[in-house]
């Protein structure tokens, strides 16, 4: 396999964009990315793109809005991971040695309301979206409320980490929530499922992120000092051992025992040939408060059962030895379900480049790791500078 | 709004035995019997394996010899949450109460929980599945659909 590299990286901030199309937003993360990597569109030879909510000319239109160029267009819709789906495609590509440059687009524009799942006209699961059992954070906050009652600190460890994502959200300039928020606040606001306060969870969010993935000879070319090597990928979806209950496809589980995303990063750092211990950054996929706790212990940063300390005694902190979402997660950055994954790859690889500006990490990170999940699946990512 | 120590009920017609003309929200989901209802799930001959909602292919070992097999009808509540926000689609209104109730057989079933009222739902809760009125069809027929509700019966696993 060769190696791959993220050559580029663009976003367009996150928020409410009831103004703008979903090819505004990307042509300015995609620009942006283009500009970040010295390069241009004529030379991108395929293009990925990542949303779950995408209409019937979306992907294609995006891609070419910025030029006929005649190149294959691939669009993967894998939930709340569309995007890291797109970007484990494309990396796998130029792995291949098909390309040598590609473009990855993850981009979405939210209702309003709770995420369900599905459509009962289409998939015919009426029990299940008639009864509302579809609502996705509803089976979060119950893996969460198991766990509660298990864990007398988890209480407090999921408004820490709460109230540090929008502490780190007052520094990201592309986030969508810029507010500053106590525990109190985060307590006292209302329940939506609970245990999840609405400062829990992350809101509905516009949004879209890309970066441009090279070969090694293509990333030498376009200057290799500020390239960022992909050097693990790994991702999966539940087995049968992971399923949590029906009906309804797999939602939550993961949140309860974190088995996939223990399984998962076996295989990223056994392809990486590094552990927990190497990791300097990370951006894990926690859309509610608690999801950040257990991916700790999940990802091998802290014993089992101590995830709720790990958080509480500020070891996910920008200073502490593993930074967890240092520009605040999913809580405070939003989430527009495609394009979350891309923009974990823009945060980190800015992380490791120590362009972060204000909410750059010290210590000169060298390794960073990416966790995203979607309705289930997960892909996983660890870059090195 | 609600609070931690406010929990709804689900606003629903709990029925005894399946009325005349009922249609099921979802067929194949429950079957009566002599007390009321029970779930209907698949039983795998080649592997064991058993699982709810049924299914034509074995979630695990894949084979397709798939059998009917009437659950137990209690089991206690491994977690609930109450829901502030109606789903897109539901017909059931918010704020209801959704819990995860585990069966003797090892099986999870989500459902709505209904009569839990001031009796706050707590994890180990033992619970019943019932019939329950949820909506009327444009010919004015009841449409039916299982839901769990707290029981007292000393049965329960």
């Amino acid at each position: 396999m060769s190696r791959v590299f993220v050559q580029g990286v663009g976003l367009h901030p996150f928020g409410r964009w009831s103004e703008k199309s979903t090819i505004d937003m990307c042509q300015i993360a995609i620009d942006a990315a283009l500009k970040d990597a010295g390069t241009s569109f004529p030379r991108m030879q395929a293009a990925y793109l990542g949303a779950e909510f995408s209409g019937f000319f979306d992907g294609r239109m995006i891609v070419q809005s910025m030029g006929w160029t005649g190149i294959p267009i691939s669009h993967m819709q894998q939930a709340c991971a569309s995007g890291s789906a797109a970007l484990r495609e494309a990396y796998h590509a130029i792995a291949a040695g098909r390309f040598d440059t590609v473009l990855v687009v993850g981009y979405e524009k939210m209702g309003s309301g709770l995420i369900t799942g599905g459509d009962p006209e289409s998939d015919h699961e009426y029990h299940l979206h008639r009864m509302g059992l579809d609502l996705t954070p509803a089976r979060i906050a119950m893996s969460m409320q198991r766990r509660l009652e298990e864990d007398p600190d988890f209480a407090e460890a999921m408004v820490v980490e709460a109230v540090q994502s929008y502490e780190y959200g007052l520094l990201n300039p592309f986030g969508h929530r810029q507010k500053r928020v106590t525990a109190e606040d985060v307590r006292n606001s209302p329940v939506i499922c609970s245990p999840l306060t609405r400062l829990m969870c992350c809101p509905n969010s516009d949004g879209a992120s890309a970066v441009i993935l090279c070969s090694e000879a293509v990333s030498r070319r376009l200057g290799a000092e500020r390239a960022i090597e992909i050097c693990a990928e790994a991702s999966g979806s539940p087995d049968v051992s992971e399923l949590d209950g029906g009906p309804g496809p797999h939602i939550g589980g993961d949140f309860k025992s974190g088995n996939l995303t223990r399984r998962i990063a076996r295989e990223a750092y056994e392809k990486a040939s590094l552990g927990p211990q190497d990791v300097d950054v990370v951006q894990c996929h926690s859309p509610f408060a608690g999801g950040g706790i257990l991916c700790a212990e999940a990802l091998g940063f802290c014993p089992e059962g101590e995830g709720s300390r790990f958080w509480i005694d500020g070891k996910a902190r920008a200073e502490g030895p593993t930074p967890i979402n240092s520009d605040g997660g999913l809580i405070s950055r939003g989430h527009p379900l495609g394009a979350t994954g891309v923009a974990e790859i823009y945060e980190l690889v800015r992380q490791l480049r120590g362009e972060a500006g204000a909410h750059q990490v010290p210590g000169n990170p060298q390794v960073a790791l990416q966790h995203n999940t979607g309705l289930g699946c997960l892909n996983m990512h660890i870059l090195k500078r | 709004m609600l609070t931690n120590n406010n929990f709804p009920e689900a606003k629903l017609n709990i029925l005894s035995d399946v009325p005349q003309g009922a249609v099921a929200l979802q067929a194949d989901t429950f079957q009566p019997a002599e007390d009321g209802i029970r779930l209907v799930a698949s039983s795998c001959a080649t592997c064991g394996g058993v699982f709810f909602p049924r299914r034509r292919f074995c979630g695990r070992c894949s084979g397709a010899d798939l059998t009917d097999r009437l659950l137990s009808p209690q089991g206690k509540i491994r977690a609930f949450s109450l829901i502030d926000r109606k789903s897109g689609a539901a017909i059931v209104e918010a704020p209801y109460v959704q819990a995860c109730v585990a069966l003797p057989e090892g099986l999870n079933i989500y459902t709505v929980l209904a009569g839990a009222g001031a009796d706050r739902p707590f994890i180990g809760m033992a619970t019943e599945v019932c019939l329950a009125e949820v909506s009327r069809d444009p010919e004015d027929r009841p449409i039916v659909a299982y839901v769990f509700r707290p029981s007292s019966s000393e049965e329960t696993q």
